[in-house]
């Protein structure tokens, strides 16, 4: 920075030049004086002496006194908002000021959590010096009573998180009767003492929206009576479909989102529902209950499911608004191809997911999909590697590979590009070294690139990435074939992107280094 | 070069290229919205900007204004603080009364990425601290009711013993 050394002029009347530290001038100062016309600029500095001549003197800035006075309320919770839990706590105890601040600011209180582990709460038994927080984890606990501390800290909550506690399905009830405030709420491996639901629920938890439940009791639909979302990630037991339907059919209008393996009798009992209208399903059972329901419920947009592809073919008929689909290839013998055909059928699909099994066979066919934007492929094989490419995948935006075996063919040369491929990540993929450099080259329009746990990554794909255009982020990790060539020809290309590489073993400490300068 | 006048709180006028005195969304809606016609020669008064201030802002904005319209960040990355540019870091190394000032000017004159930066140096010089130091820091008094603060130190210790 050999400006920084040189002169700056003085405006005033003496037109001398001062050395920017004589002068008590700072370097970014000095150098926008230096390198703006001053008359077009309107960029001023005086002299000490033609200040006091010009009477531009002003009183010395002193250290500021009680600062949490001389900027706003409002600046300092900007302020605060860039703080961690931790930096916020200290805060809070510095004065009253800003205590305030900080309690009385919900987007603040959020980054508080309070978690109270191996408890036993029977009333008596108060935490000391309880935080007020809005969200809880309770773990490892027993729940016997909790009339005394607990309507107190409750009113806070809106997030409750049960894990692994033991209760009497009425201290639950009486536990959530003080929490008018709460929108989700977390029960994980919960021991039931008592399930008696016939003490009456007199109270209604208006906020709640979201609820995650192993168990599912018909009290829920009443005490939740907006609630929007629903999850049971656990099989049903004995009984506890109908139990499903019951807690549902009270809340049908407002349910949305709906996360649970679905039986025949759930699918007829819903079918009963007329105001039911689900916006997205997930459902594991292994039955074609999502067929069943895709008929009775076309409003679904988002699915979950393990289905063939007839039955996928039908889902796709059924549910004209779907637009992200995720299937789980149902399992079989071992050299299986699976030919999502269903595609053809699915016209508005944006994103989809296809987990298959180790052994599948993947075989696009000739299906196309004009919408879809973003495709994430997971544990097969691709029957042929030409099939990323061509018109199919025109409108794809994000691309994900893992776990994809794709067996070394014959490279085409004149294959046609993904052209608006951006993101594009492959991770744990057996894809030979050639081919992967070619599905890099076809993708002119890529931001983002995240290559990972693969031998076949090797230092020359450098030469294919530094001729994308439009790179800004390289994330490379656990590819032990990448060595300190790959990091030597991004440092003399330099491109301006934002690189990451991380558990790659030969990249040595010095080349790490090298890369942290790296876009500047 | 079109060119605008200001006139700070201590009645010093400055120059500006219009550009420039667009990095100011106070500036940017006089001049379009309420049509000050600065083609009269009149300047625009910034009654709360002193004119050190100002100077230092204009030296801001003038570096600043080819800077592309930031990306709208998610809450993640909004809460990063080690992100100022190297720049702006210098920029700002300037005492604290200083600091406070830009700020205050910034917020009066709406420069939201000169607030932000501001925000970010001011938040770097609290994170890490203990609240002790943040009160010598700030030069901040200590007014709580005896024996409350304790009380609250004891609930930040559940809290921090607690917290995940």
């Amino acid at each position: 920075m050999s400006t920084s050394k040189a002169d700056v002029p003085c405006s005033g009347p003496c037109r001398k030049r001062f050395r920017p530290e004589t002068v008590n001038m700072n370097e970014a100062a000095a150098n926008a004086l230096l390198t703006s016309d001053a008359a077009e600029s309107g960029l001023f500095w005086f002299c000490p002496e033609c200040r006091c001549q010009l009477r531009l003197v002003f009183p010395r800035p002193a250290p500021v006194d009680h600062s949490e006075f001389y900027l706003p309320p409002e600046l300092w919770l900007m302020i605060f908002q860039m703080l961690d839990e931790q930096s916020l706590l200290q805060v809070r105890l510095t004065c009253p000021r800003w205590k305030r601040i900080v309690d009385q600011n919900r987007s603040l209180r959020e980054a508080f959590t309070v978690q109270i582990k191996g408890a036993v709460l029977d009333g008596g038994n108060e935490p000391q010096h309880l935080y007020p927080a809005s969200r809880a984890f309770l773990d490892d606990s027993r729940i016997i009573s909790v009339d005394s501390w607990w309507p107190s800290f409750g009113a806070r909550l809106t997030v409750l998180d049960l894990f692994n506690c033991e209760v009497a399905l009425p201290n639950l009830l009486g536990l959530l009767r003080q929490t008018p405030n709460l929108t989700n709420l977390i029960l994980e491996h919960i021991r039931y003492t008592s399930v008696e639901e016939t003490i009456s629920a007199d109270f209604r938890l208006e906020k709640m929206q979201c609820l995650s439940s192993e168990t599912v009791f018909e009290v829920f639909g009443h005490i939740f009576p907006r609630l929007s979302e629903f999850t049971k990630n656990f099989p049903h037991e004995e009984g506890e479909d109908v139990k499903m339907c019951q807690f549902l059919r009270p809340i049908q209008c407002y349910i949305q989102n709906l996360t649970c393996p679905l039986t025949s009798t759930m699918v007829d009992q819903m079918a009963e529902m007329s105001e039911l209208y689900l916006n997205s399903v997930d459902n594991r059972s292994e039955d074609d209950s999502s067929v069943k329901l895709s008929r009775i419920q076309p409003s679904i947009e988002k699915l979950t499911t393990i289905s063939t592809d007839a039955n996928l073919c039908e889902i796709g008929s059924n549910l004209k608004y779907l637009k992200y689909i995720a299937v789980f290839v149902p399992q079989s013998s071992d050299d299986f191809a699976f030919v999502p055909s269903f595609l053809t059928k699915m016209k508005m699909l944006k994103g989809l997911t296809l987990i298959a099994c180790k052994g599948h066979r993947l075989d696009f066919g000739g299906f196309k999909s004009p919408s879809l934007r973003g495709s994430k492929l997971v544990d097969c094989s691709l029957s042929n590697w030409t099939d990323l490419f061509a018109t199919k995948w025109s409108s794809l935006r994000c691309l994900k590979l893992f776990k994809i075996d794709a067996p070394q063919t014959e490279l085409k040369p004149n294959l046609k590009p993904i052209p608006y491929l951006n993101e594009l990540n492959i991770s744990n993929c057996n894809i030979p070294a050639e081919m992967l450099k070619q599905l890099v080259e076809r993708c002119p329009s890529l931001t983002s690139l995240e290559l990972g746990e693969m031998d076949t990554v090797v230092d020359n794909i450098v030469y294919s990435l530094v001729l994308l255009p439009q790179l800004k982020k390289l994330t490379i990790y656990s590819c032990p074939f990448i060595t300190d060539c790959f990091v030597g020809v991004l440092v003399i290309r330099n491109p301006r992107w934002h690189v990451n590489i991380e558990d790659c073993l030969q990249i040595s400490e010095a080349a790490r280094k090298r890369l942290g300068q790296l876009g500047h | 070069m079109s060119t605008i006048k200001l006139e700070t709180s201590d009645g010093v006028k400055f120059t500006v290229k219009t550009q420039v005195a667009k990095c100011s969304g106070t500036i940017r809606t006089m001049l379009e919205d309420i049509g000050i016609n600065p083609q009269d020669g009149e300047a625009i008064p910034l009654s709360n900007v002193h004119s050190t201030i100002l100077q230092k802002i204009l030296v801001w904005a003038e570096h600043h204004v080819d800077d592309p319209e930031p990306p709208r960040e998610d809450a993640d990355a909004a809460k990063r603080t080690d992100d100022i540019c190297s720049w702006d870091e210098d920029f700002l190394k300037v005492d604290q009364r200083t600091l406070f000032d830009v700020m205050l000017a910034a917020n009066y004159l709406d420069m939201k990425q000169l607030i932000a930066v501001c925000c970010k140096t001011v938040a770097n010089m609290i994170k890490g601290k203990t609240a002790d130091q943040i009160r010598r820091t700030f030069n901040i008094e200590n007014d709580f009711p005896p024996g409350e603060e304790d009380k609250i130190r004891l609930r930040n210790q559940f809290c921090e013993e607690r917290s995940r």
